[in-house]
């Protein structure tokens, strides 16, 4: 009587969905591979290319540069809008509008062409004796603009997201922190940032992911990064389309670390807030089960 | 008789229109446990939020052993404080919330040893000594190292009073600690206030409780719409009220 034979449902489309794609999938890559211009020996070539590796590696620092000035101007700019001053605020809400409301790629080829309106730097002590001078173009060099150009916008991005975090942490931790009479800075760094972070580090990371791809824009400015060096080569030997492979497989390669890198980030700071596990395809492969209380010892999860 | 470490004097605080405290005085002795009870709405959280200055009172002046609280006197006037002398006045006296308000990314040692070494009050071995000896005698010493979402609401709130205790506070405020926790764990919470009472502490005590008020106050204040209606010994407000309003309320809640 204890028995109870189950028969499991079956899922018979399944199979039929999956069917039609790897049909789909076949066609197309019989059609690829059948092409008689798209040559594969060029993409297996160029990968390791050592161009397209420095390419790689301007890519990297250009996006790690940026997201680092863009994390940076985008707290200093969050602290601005939630102050109570209204000058400070109104200059951060002017900066994300300006930043934020017009296109990257004009800000970048602006920045390049800085020069044109303010051909040099100079600074001068009042009675006239020259600190330091320099000739803007010598200090506005393409890794430079692309840097600046990058971080400032992405600065204006990510103090929405900032404050979106700071916002979201309950005002009883701020009165809590300022009866046990920590001053304003501490209350700050040391309550709010930090649980601020659990909520800013998912868009901060999809801003990364995107700043990854957004930075090719700087190709434009022929900042030597992967696409300026993709297209370098193709205009050499006019194989554009597997160039783009290489960069494109590249770009893939750089993503999908950033996204396991995110996994950790995202894990380090919900320390102590109780979630469901969550799992990341990598954590899936590696067989590991990781979820937000993976801080708090094992059988001793809260009721 | 003891001095006044709390003294409130004509104290008013408006929201817009709306006006939550009427010209209210209390004081309160070195040592006393001073509770106050009422109906929401009274006003009772935002006096005790105005005697740290979590709330600002529209007018009146709130001394506390002597200091106003938010202003330094000069030449007879008060001068508004900056922000960091406000933390330092604030870093006096204790408050525990409510929703414990226990920060949840600190471990239990980590919310207790903040502000100490934070505002170098203690270095941080003594700092830890001293926090794992007071989680002992409220009999959680074995959650040192666990986050606040890992204890129960009594757990928690017992850690806050704690951190508060860990400041040295000349008084501590409670603003309705029993009130979001579960009815049976209502009363660990009350012991650990008990035995802080028996031990001297200075208390302002907004609560429901009015069993613990019986038992533990020296004092107790009945407001009303912003208002004190009635304050005296606890023994005569809750056994034998004066105004027909505290007899109402009392008779609602006992």
């Amino acid at each position: 009587m204890s028995d109870f034979p189950i028969v499991r449902r079956r899922h018979p489309w399944r199979w039929v969905a999956t069917a039609i794609l790897v049909l789909l999938a076949v066609m197309l890559a019989a059609k690829v591979a059948s092409n008689p211009v798209f040559v594969f020996q060029a993409v297996a070539d160029y990968l390791f290319e050592p161009r397209i590796l420095s390419g790689v590696v301007v890519t990297l620092y250009v996006t790690c540069g940026s997201m680092a000035i863009g994390l940076v101007l985008g707290v200093v700019l969050a602290v601005m809008r939630v102050s109570d001053n209204p000058v400070i605020n109104r200059a951060a809400q002017l900066f994300v509008w300006f930043f934020r409301g017009t296109p990257v790629l004009v800000q970048l080829i602006f920045w390049f062409n800085i020069g044109i309106i303010f051909p040099s730097i100079t600074l001068s002590l009042p009675g006239g004796e020259v600190l330091f001078h320099l000739s803007t173009n010598s200090i506005m060099t393409p890794a430079v603009t692309a840097l600046l150009g990058l971080g400032l916008n992405e600065g204006a991005y990510m103090s929405e997201i900032v404050r979106a975090g700071i916002l979201s942490v309950d005002n009883g931790q701020r009165e809590a922190a300022k009866a046990l009479g920590l001053p304003p800075w501490k209350v700050l760094s040391r309550i709010v940032l930090p649980q601020a972070l659990r909520v800013i580090v998912p868009p901060a990371g999809n801003q990364f992911v995107s700043l990854l791809k957004t930075s090719s824009l700087v190709s434009v400015i022929a900042a030597g990064d992967l696409l300026t060096q993709a297209t370098r080569i193709y205009n050499e030997n006019f194989h554009i389309l597997e160039l783009l492979v290489v960069a494109s497989l590249w770009y893939l390669v750089l993503t999908t670390l950033a996204n396991i890198g995110q996994y950790y980030i995202e894990r380090r700071y919900s320390r102590g807030f109780v979630q469901s596990g969550r799992m990341t395809a990598f954590s899936r492969l590696r067989g590991f089960r990781g979820s937000s209380a993976g801080a708090l010892p094992k059988g001793d999860r809260p009721t | 008789m003891s001095s006044k470490v709390v003294q409130v004097m004509n104290v008013s605080k408006s929201f817009g229109e709306t006006q939550v405290l009427k010209n209210i005085s209390v004081d309160v002795r070195d040592g006393e446990v001073a509770c106050i009870i009422g109906p929401s709405g009274a006003g009772k959280s935002t006096l005790l939020r105005c005697i740290n200055r979590l709330e600002e009172q529209t007018s009146g002046m709130i001394f506390i052993a002597g200091e106003p609280v938010g202003f330094a006197q000069r030449n007879g006037s008060f001068h508004e404080l900056d922000a960091t002398a406000l933390a330092r006045q604030r870093a006096g006296i204790g408050m525990v919330f409510q929703r414990f308000n226990l920060f949840p990314h600190m471990t239990v040692l980590e919310n207790i040893i903040e502000a100490p070494v934070t505002l170098r009050r203690a270095r941080k071995a003594d700092a830890i000594a001293s926090a794992a000896e007071l989680l002992a005698s409220i009999g959680l010493a074995d959650k040192l190292n666990e986050y606040p979402a890992q204890l129960s609401g009594g757990q928690q709130q017992r850690v806050a009073i704690v951190r508060a205790l860990a400041m040295r506070p000349r008084l501590i405020l409670f603003d309705e600690p029993t009130s979001a926790l579960d009815p049976e764990l209502v009363g660990e919470v009350l012991a650990v206030m008990k035995q802080l009472a028996k031990d001297g502490m200075t208390m302002i005590v907004v609560t429901h409780e009015i069993g613990f008020a019986r038992e533990v106050a020296d004092t107790v204040h009945f407001m009303v719409d912003g208002e004190i209606v009635e304050s005296g010994p606890a023994a005569t407000v809750l056994q034998s009220p004066r105004e027909a309003r505290t007899r109402t309320f009392l008779s609602r809640v006992m």
